[in-house]
């Protein structure tokens, strides 16, 4: 315990030091000013008020990232480092998070940012009365208090060790907005956002385009390098990988689902090839109290049917790498052994006739090319092995309420990259929880859970996480196919592109060739 | 289906065959594609095909070849097979879509026609209603309400005919019910419904059949449409439209698996509007006026 604060604090001298360095050295390097880019983005973004829009997707975050700031944000290794805080502390049962903010920062408006401002935004979403969706995601933080300008202090319910890395993000739980903005705008604030970052929204027209302006007095001065950047909705893969080729775009969103083409650009020497093998895996979840898959003999059947490397090979020609357990390369948590069933279909035949009963299930996929092929591939393994499914398909966004709803046999989900393994992992398998969409309840399992986010030693965290995998796996209450690995391709003029973390693309600080 | 498809084929020889040198080559074409099609989405079980759903996943897009006439689409499985299974979902879409269209609007457009006054109004005002609400969104509302299924799909797109029968089947009547052989029927003391069964319908007939065959065309296409977007026929049941849909994602490596399929409905829709077309020629009013 002593030992893993001790280095947490040296950690921190460390990185305020590094910040320091990098400030410095920024000037100095080779990045040039002015230009402007297009950024195809995969979806069109609903807004930006947490009140209206709930949560952001990826695409929206891109913006967010441009547009607003976050307290905290990740440097290269990983590790979180300060943006509109400056430092941090924390209490000794890891459950109080000091954090000592930038001075002399304004909102583009030009309210001055503050401790004030800053809590004002947590006091929007966690208000009860606003019954903002974006709640959930901050139910482990009791509550923010900023006791004087420069101070905000985080008391969370439950102890979380990798708080700040949890604040990088750039969701709608992360980003600050401008009080004065929301307070003003009423309801236009959706489409009319107004934050600290280094770019400023000039212009808006939905369904095509967004345009953003550098802001001239970003506090850290020299940055951002782009005059202008302009956020295009191309949810079509083809015609976004044509208009980077024709010179439309220049950087442009994509998954591996759209193999053929990325593998096209990374022998294309005008092209480059972002990619970020991030933590977490795409996920199903079963519903375990609705048959056939209240017996675990099925459930544990369909997922040894499952042959990911050669599903990986159909659909996304090998660049998906298979996944045995929920966190993934990308993450701390290292597992020797995750319990993960093999590749059986000999053994999955066998427990489906031993369970007797013909197996037939309905699963939910999305309405889009990728959900149809996944779905198909699965259900020719599942096939194979004696049990029949039949694809539902319905738009994305109705997933997530049927999932809240418990409306499904067999549903698909996501664990996006997180710094931490806890928020995700807690919600998802905890009892009662309402995205443990499982129904299923285990005592052992909520300890295991409970214990992972008290402790502060890493080895014994990441322990208790490969116990919590090796349940999972073998009670077969969820699977996994594909560890997370995030894309962008762009022309290879522009530069200094982050990694692509929680799969945003953050192009706020790059610059052109 | 099959016993619908033989009449149609008797209907047409029947109606032509006075007449075959006026008709053409083209014509005889088109008759045969559609022969031809029907038989092997008929006979499609029967064939040996290999299964339209059965992946072979590290096959896919394998070029033509002995075990794969057609070769293989993106996630390998066989793409004749698809084709010919798809020509069934086209074929009982196509058909039995206007089916729908053609009893119920032209029994509404005979009714109104023959009667007019207040009734015609409401059919009429109604099916302009049917007719302003924008179609593609009203799929979409109910696809998404009702579920995906042939038969859901079916009754859409055939409900969404039926103003467009409607109101050739009242066009038609509205001349014909002031014709000598209907008022000497009414004259006789006919009943309304004798006038309407033996009088009047035998002659509507043959312009609705016309418009039917244009109409099956129609439906080939706006089928395809939808299984283009993910709202036909649920997967993995092939159809042409949601195999261009997904030959699409591989235009540049392998464009055949959206060519292939676009060829089969494109010669499929031409052959029957070139049917249907001809078969209007013949039956025009106009030409058979007195």
């Amino acid at each position: 315990m002593k030992a893993a604060i001790g280095s947490n604090a040296l950690a921190r001298i460390f990185l305020v030091a590094g910040f320091g360095v990098a400030l410095s050295a920024a000037p100095v390097s080779a990045q040039k000013q002015g230009g402007s880019i297009t950024v195809g983005l995969e979806l069109d973004i609903p807004g930006f008020d947490p009140l209206k829009v709930g949560v952001y997707d990826t695409s929206a975050e891109t913006a967010a990232a441009a547009i607003f700031d976050t307290l905290v944000t990740l440097d290269d290794k990983g590790q979180p480092v300060p943006k509109l805080a400056q430092s941090w502390t924390h209490s000794d049962d890891y459950k109080t998070w000091t954090f000592k903010l930038r001075q002399g920062v304004k909102f583009h408006d030009g309210t001055p940012f503050n401790a004030e401002a800053a809590k004002a935004n947590f006091d929007r979403q966690k208000d009860p009365a606003n019954k903002c969706r974006c709640a959930f995601y901050i139910a482990g933080i009791h509550d923010v208090q900023a006791p004087d300008e420069s101070t905000l202090v985080y008391n969370l319910t439950d102890p979380a060790v990798n708080f700040p890395a949890l604040l990088t993000i750039q969701s709608s739980n992360n980003v600050i907005h401008s009080p004065t903005a929301w307070k003003t705008k009423g309801d236009d604030y959706n489409r009319n956002p107004v934050g600290t970052g280094p770019y400023i929204l000039k212009s808006w027209t939905a369904g095509d385009r967004m345009v953003l302006e550098k802001n001239p007095d970003y506090w850290n001065k020299g940055h951002p390098y782009l005059d202008r950047i302009v956020l295009k909705p191309l949810p079509d893969a083809q015609s976004r990988f044509a208009s980077l080729q024709s010179g439309e775009a220049d950087i442009v969103w994509d998954d591996e689902y759209d193999a053929d083409n990325i593998q096209k650009a990374q022998k294309d020497s005008k092209m480059t090839v972002h990619t970020y093998a991030g933590s977490g895996a795409q996920v199903y979840a079963f519903n375990t109290k609705t048959p056939p898959f209240d017996d675990v003999r099925v459930r544990q059947a369909l997922v040894m049917a499952i042959d990911r490397k050669k599903m990986s090979q159909a659909i996304t020609n090998g660049l998906a790498r298979p996944a045995s357990n929920p966190y993934g390369d990308g993450s701390w948590v290292k597992c020797k052994d995750d319990g993960a069933l093999p590749y059986d279909i000999e053994k999955a035949k066998a427990l489906i006739k031993d369970y007797g009963k013909p197996v037939e299930f309905k699963m939910i996929v999305t309405a889009t090319p990728r959900g149809r092929t996944i779905g198909q591939v699965l259900q020719q393994f599942w096939k194979q092995a004696g049990a029949n499914m039949e694809i539902e398909q319905i738009d994305q966004a109705t997933v997530v309420p049927r999932a809240f709803m418990r409306q499904f046999q067999l549903t698909p989900w996501r664990i996006v990259d997180l710094a931490d393994p806890d928020p995700q992992m807690y919600a998802n398998f905890h009892t009662g929880s309402p995205v443990a969409l499982a129904n299923y309840s285990n005592p052992e399992l909520d300890q295991l859970l409970e214990h992972a986010r008290t402790t502060g030693e890493i080895d014994k965290r990441a322990e208790n996480y490969c116990a919590v995998s090796r349940l999972v796996n073998e009670q077969a209450i969820w699977f996994w196919t594909f560890q997370n690995t995030y894309y962008a391709i762009s022309t290879s003029k522009l530069k200094g592109l982050p990694k692509i973390y929680h799969g945003v693309i953050d192009v706020s600080d790059t610059w052109l060739e | 289906m099959a016993t619908l498809e033989l009449s149609l084929e008797e209907d047409v020889t029947a109606v032509t065959a006075p007449r075959a040198r006026r008709l053409g080559l083209l014509f005889w074409m088109a008759i045969g594609w559609v022969t031809f099609v029907f038989a092997v989405a008929i006979l499609s079980d029967v064939l040996p095909l290999p299964s339209p759903t059965d992946m072979d996943m590290l096959e896919r897009r394998a070029p033509f070849s002995f075990a794969h006439w057609l070769g293989t689409d993106g996630l390998g499985r066989d793409e004749l097979s698809r084709l010919i299974h798809g020509a069934r979902i086209s074929l009982v879409v196509g058909l039995c879509a206007p089916i729908i269209g053609l009893s119920i609007g032209g029994a509404l457009g005979m009714l109104a026609g023959y009667f007019r006054g207040r009734f015609e109004t409401l059919v009429v005002g109604s099916m302009d209603v049917l007719l302003a609400f924008p179609p593609l969104i009203f799929v979409l509302a109910v696809v998404a309400f009702l579920g995906q299924s042939i038969l859901n799909l079916t009754c859409i797109i055939g409900i969404l005919g039926i103003p467009a029968f409607m109101r050739v089947a009242r066009a038609s009547t509205l001349t014909l019910a002031r014709r000598e052989f209907v008022i000497a029927a009414q004259a006789l003391g006919a009943t309304h419904a004798r006038i309407l069964l033996r009088e009047l319908l035998p002659n509507v007939f043959l312009p609705l059949l016309a418009f039917f065959l244009l109409g099956v065309a129609v439906t080939i296409v706006v089928e395809g449409a939808l299984s283009f977007l993910g709202l036909g026929v649920p997967p993995p049941i092939s159809s042409w439209g949601s195999m261009i849909g997904e030959g699409r994602e591989s235009l540049d490596v392998a464009p055949r698996l959206a060519f292939l399929p676009a060829i089969a409905m494109f010669l499929t829709v031409l052959s029957f509007n070139l049917v249907g077309d001809t078969l209007r020629a013949l039956t025009d009013p106009r030409q058979g006026a007195l």
